[in-house]
């Protein structure tokens, strides 16, 4: 079915929604929790969490994009309770991933930038980049998706991908010493 | 991973607008270059089969019935098609009676449609069954419409003027009712609530909490909008509010939309709504804008877009 059939399905309040929302999306969900949960019934908790979160937000919302909005609903879901997670010492993929990013950034100086100067710094930074550049930064270390993937999945070469992400990498920290933005 | 690094890993992960996020999931520019490749080299196919069927002299012919719009008008149809209607094919179909049924299947905003009207002194069925899985029924600028839809097809039927009308499409309900609504604007008729500068009207219609929803969204001076109707039983003074905007508002007010008692809700210059109810024919409204909101603005463009149910009758 497609997205816009499934988004009218919400506005006309039909159980169906739900359905049809899971049987096309919930493989994709189902991943993205993975990849932030360890546990199983919590990543599933995740996705039925994103289902009843999309019932409550469609309408008023229209999203553009439908796999994307139930992408970063479960994404966020997910790391409210990666905490709990941690608990239990084990690191996810998301945050092993984070580990390579975290390598380039610049250590922090004496002055740290607060929460809401740095949110305004990295999304300043990002729009700035090309929207493919920006795609693979952005599931690597945001969503931790493999470079293969993320090649896989955007048809190019996994090389491509990760001269685009060391280039990505760089830029940042690049941008971060000129701003003078240390976290 | 320390706690020093495990708390930037938080604030990174937390740092980044939603639709950024969103965007990074949706089909990459990549992959749909693979697919123009593809669909250059099909098409590059297609134009050498075709050059060698015209060299051939064996040009494919379009299925035609031979029908045109003067022998459509010579029963006294004269079908309204939108604007960008192309590739148009008329048709006439038997019917019950001795006036047969005009049919024209065209293109429109990207997919195909099939009008159809017949003359007759009642209301009647005009296409195929078919098993719908939804439907609704609601009155909007004097005419009842029926809508039924399943996974793959729509249909949108009325009966105005001694003429049944019904249009289907293998298309979305939200995509054929914005052709209806071109129909009948080429009909002389109104369904969008637009105002005449607007740009960007659609029309939908669909439930909402059990009430039958007609909405219209549009954007003037750059600045989008929603405004609604439903017809409602319910005639308590605390009546429904339909807009679908939910939230905390800064400011809330009373006041009044033509004689009809209004609720207002909005942030100064952000997002607003004005909610009122016409008692006497039993409709509820609403407008809705997503900036710019002010008192003034809202009960200033509510009053505009009102056209009181009673003037229709």
């Amino acid at each position: 079915m497609k997205d816009t059939q499934i988004i009218e399905l919400f506005f006309r309040r039909a159980g169906e929604a739900i359905t049809h929302l899971a049987e096309k999306y919930g493989a994709m969900c189902r991943t993205i929790a993975r990849r932030i949960l360890w546990d199983e019934r919590d990543s599933e908790e995740c996705v039925n969490d994103t289902w009843l979160q999309t019932w409550n937000a469609i309408p008023p919302q229209r999203p553009a994009c439908l796999g994307g909005f139930v992408g970063r609903i479960t994404r966020n879901l997910a790391l409210n309770r990666l905490d709990y997670n941690r608990a239990q010492k084990r690191d996810s993929a998301l945050v092993e991933t984070f580990g390579e990013l975290n390598n380039t950034l610049p250590d922090p100086e004496d002055t740290v930038a607060d929460e809401v100067t740095f949110r305004d710094f990295l999304n300043r930074f990002l729009r700035r980049q090309s929207e493919e550049y920006r795609c693979y930064f952005l599931r690597r270390y945001w969503y931790g998706m493999s470079v293969q993937e993320i090649a896989r999945e955007c048809g190019v070469g996994e090389e491509k991908v990760k001269s685009a992400l060391f280039r990505t990498r760089n830029k940042l920290r690049q941008a971060m010493e000129e701003e003078g933005v240390y976290v | 991973m320390s706690e020093r690094i495990y708390a930037r890993f938080l604030l990174f992960m937390n740092a980044v607008d939603n639709d950024l996020l969103e965007e990074a999931l949706a089909i990459p520019k990549g992959k749909a270059m693979l697919h123009w490749k593809a669909l250059t080299a099909a098409a590059a196919c297609l134009c050498v089969v075709l050059g060698l069927l015209l060299w051939q002299g064996r040009t494919p012919a379009p299925p035609e019935s031979g029908v045109t719009a003067a022998d459509l008008a010579g029963y006294g149809y004269t079908l309204p098609l939108p604007a960008d209607a192309r590739d148009i094919l008329y048709d006439l179909l038997p019917s019950p009676s001795e006036i047969p049924i005009a049919q024209a299947r065209f293109g429109t905003g990207g997919h195909a449609v099939t009008l159809r009207a017949w003359r007759t002194v009642e209301p009647q069925e005009i296409f195929d069954d078919e098993t719908w899985t939804d439907q609704m029924d609601w009155s909007d600028g004097g005419t009842t419409l029926s809508l039924r839809s399943n996974a793959q097809t729509a249909q949108v039927s009325w009966y105005a003027d001694e003429t049944q009308w019904s249009v289907r499409s293998d298309t979305t309900p939200a995509d054929l009712l914005d052709t209806v609504d071109d129909i009948f604007s080429v009909l002389g008729r109104q369904l969008n609530r637009a105002p005449e500068n607007a740009q960007d009207v659609h029309y939908n219609a669909f439930y909402l909490d059990d009430l039958a929803v007609g909405e219209t969204s549009f954007t003037l001076d750059g600045v989008k909008y929603v405004y609604r109707i439903a017809p409602t039983y319910d005639t308590s003074p605390d009546f429904a509010d339909i807009s679908g905007v939910e939230g905390d508002f800064d400011h809330q007010a009373q006041a009044e939309v033509g004689w009809c008692p209004a609720r207002l809700s909005w942030n100064d210059g952000g997002p607003g709504k004005v909610v009122w109810f016409d008692v006497v024919p039993g409709q509820l409204y609403s407008l809705s804008v997503d900036a710019g909101a002010s008192q003034e603005s809202l009960l200033d463009l509510a009053n505009q877009l009102f056209l009181p149910a009673q003037d229709e009758l």
